[in-house]
């Protein structure tokens, strides 16, 4: 067996199942009608691969496709009733989540948070002086100033504009 | 010969030889939950999933069982199956898995037929002289039995491209992808194992080895 007839000998199962490219078919199948010995190792090799080819098959039951079935309707409603247990209908509470989270943004959204923090502010303000007014006469009674912080456009007064001079 | 090796060959066809476009619409079909679908497939591979857990397990019970586990299994995982074209062999794949489940990663250990029991002699079998023509394709009992020794006998990874290639008449594309292992890697599997099978049947038969009508 020269090196050549090895590297054949490996392909000729797949020369057999048709698995070759066509050149390396040609080559092969060359070779085999010149080399005796590889061509009776390809009619040994086809000869027991005829023979397992016509191994019987075995059937089925006739009820394995009844079997098969009920399995799988029965996982399938065991499935189908766990959803129905947990979500009774999975539409609802998730709409409901949803208008949750849209009434939520919108509160957020429309309260003005400069605003927020601007009337928080202006309390301030005006406890300091209602404190300082009460500190200062303790009447309660009403005192005519020249400037009005809230009015200004920063309305972050300077020094103490309740003070009189 | 010429007519034989030509029979070997064109008994290669992918996926059963079924329309690909059919059987799209089956596996789509199945895929939203059509059983009926589904029970067509069942009707084009499951004979051929039966046999081969029966030849890789040797027990017809466990075959059976094996079977149905994989259609079941198969129906319930249909969404994670991409390509519907390579549905064949995402089945073989998942009977493959089942076999392997249930003994743990490992092939099962089949118990050996001694063929030499119900024969008269030691040593070599005496067919019973042949009355089947050839165009009769079925086995005699004793045969039948010396070829699924040989199989039994097939080193695991040997065992699975074996029983692909010469029994399902596999692609070897296909068997590449059933077994996740590279082609070339299939090619000179499936190689050994046919010189193994071979060798183990010409040991039984002895000097009715390449006879024509021993079957
Ligand atoms: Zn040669």
């Amino acid at each position: 067996m020269t090196m050549e007839c090895r590297i054949y000998t490996e392909s000729l199962t797949a020369l057999m199942d048709g698995e070759l490219p066509p050149d390396d078919t040609k080559t092969i199948r060359a070779h085999l009608l010149v080399c005796r010995s590889c061509d009776a190792e390809y009619r040994s090799l086809l000869f027991s691969y005829n023979l397992v080819g016509n191994i019987q098959l075995i059937d089925s039951q006739p009820a394995a496709w009844t079997v098969i079935e009920n399995r799988i309707r029965t996982a399938r409603e065991k499935r189908g009733f766990l959803r129905r247990l947990l979500f009774p209908n999975i539409w609802v509470p998730v709409g409901a989540l949803g208008t949750l989270v849209l009434v939520a943004a919108s509160v957020f959204w429309f309260i003005p948070s400069q605003n927020k923090s601007d009337t928080q502010a202006m309390q301030q303000i005006l406890r300091s002086y209602i404190q300082e007014r009460n500190r200062e006469f303790g009447d309660g009674a009403v005192r005519v100033v020249n400037y009005n912080p809230f009015r200004d456009n920063n309305r972050r007064p300077k020094g103490n504009p309740f003070k009189t001079e | 010969m010429k007519e034989k090796e030509h029979n070997a060959a064109s008994n290669r066809t992918p996926s059963s030889g079924i329309d690909p476009d059919r059987l799209d619409a089956l596996v789509n079909s199945a895929k939203s939950g059509d059983i009926t679908a589904f029970s067509e497939l069942y009707g084009l591979y499951g004979k051929k999933i039966l046999n081969y857990i029966f030849r890789l397990t040797g027990s017809r019970e466990e075959a059976e069982d094996l079977m149905q586990d994989t259609f079941v299994l198969a129906f319930k995982n249909l969404d994670s199956l991409k390509e519907n074209v390579k549905f064949q062999s995402w089945l073989f794949r998942i009977a493959q898995n089942s076999v392997f489940q249930k003994y743990r990663g490992k092939m099962p250990q089949i118990e050996s037929i001694d063929v030499h029991d119900s024969g008269e002699s030691g040593g070599v079998i005496e067919l019973p002289a042949s009355s089947k023509g050839p165009e009769d394709t079925v086995l005699s009992a004793e045969l039948e039995k010396i070829v699924q020794k040989a199989i039994n006998e097939l080193p695991e990874k040997y065992r699975q491209v074996f029983v692909l290639s010469a029994l399902q008449r596999l692609s070897y594309q296909e068997i590449s992808e059933i077994v996740g292992r590279s082609l070339a890697s299939v090619k000179s599997d499936i190689h050994r194992a046919r010189v193994e099978v071979r060798d183990k049947i010409k040991e039984y038969l002895g000097d009715d080895y390449g006879m024509s009508n021993l079957y």
